[in-house]
């Protein structure tokens, strides 16, 4: 079972894009024939549980109200719709403890484009201030988790996206996960 | 209350605001300065986290089958826990590759 940590900084690739009223992907994780781990072989899926949730703002401090949610998708073999590069390939960087085996998730972060992703409802969802910073942690058994099948199947990954109706800057989240 | 499946916090470096903790219309919550903690629950058949305020009292629903923590658009619906659904969801993907499709 190996934890990692993803977050949606720019340094790992893929600028923060400005937030905007229609709902935009910080993070997007699920299961890829795209990826594949050192172990697995394509189409090697694996469940994914999500267990700790944190998001804030990096913008200039103001009272902006912003909605963040956790939404299924369907995670195409090339994430269609969610444009940007996947940072999947540095998977030995998110990983928690060295010894384990990097994960299979395809990871995407900070999307250009949300074109392709048709949400399947929310199962997290949380409104606040700019200002405010939140954080949200699973009790072991209460983790959100997304199945280990591939998009021929559908609701196979989870996308954490954010939309403001005043706000343009930009806005941070990492994730906690492990897949089993 | 059962054992909560979690917790949550927020941390308000502003003025009193208002926010929401799920989208499903209930009414704003007013955050006051500073921390602010919950209790989540995580339901067992669709699997979405609630927000448990305190000195709230929800509607926390345990359904009568599993004896676990549902939420209340769940209870709507008959006993099918989200670990079957992603069961089944699986086993559909195994069987649709293993035709080749």
């Amino acid at each position: 079972m190996a934890n990692a940590a993803i977050t949606n900084e720019s340094s790992l690739g893929n600028a923060q894009q400005a937030i905007s009223t229609t709902y935009k992907s910080l993070i997007v994780l699920g299961n890829s024939s795209a990826t594949t781990s050192n172990y697995f072989t394509t189409g090697g899926y694996r469940r994914g549980k999500v267990y700790d949730i944190l998001i804030g703002t990096n913008s200039a401090p103001a009272d902006n109200y912003l909605e963040y949610d956790l939404a299924p998708i369907t995670f195409a073999t090339t994430p269609a719709g969610i444009t940007g590069t996947l940072v999947s390939a540095n998977s030995s960087l998110f990983g928690l403890d060295p010894a384990d085996t990097t994960f299979v998730a395809a990871i995407q972060i900070n999307s250009t484009g949300e074109t392709g992703i048709s949400p399947l409802g929310s199962k997290w969802y949380v409104g606040v201030n700019q200002r405010a910073s939140y954080r949200w942690v699973a009790a072991p058994g209460s983790e959100i988790v997304y199945a280990a099948n591939s998009s021929a199947t559908g609701n196979n990954g989870v996308s954490l996206r954010t939309r403001s109706g005043a706000y343009t800057g930009n806005a941070t989240m990492t994730v906690l996960f492990n897949e089993q | 209350m059962r054992n909560p499946g979690g917790f949550a916090q927020i941390i308000n470096g502003g003025p009193v605001h208002l926010g929401r903790l799920d989208s499903r219309g209930r009414s704003p919550e007013t955050f006051s300065e500073g921390l602010t903690e919950f209790d989540t629950a995580t339901c067992n058949h669709c699997n979405c986290v609630v927000h448990i305020k305190p000195g709230w009292t929800p509607k926390i629903h345990v359904c009568k089958t599993c004896f676990k923590f549902v939420c209340e658009p769940c209870t709507a619906h008959g006993c099918t826990p989200f670990e079957k659904k992603l069961e089944q969801q699986e086993a559909r993907d195994r069987a649709l590759r293993s035709y080749g499709v």
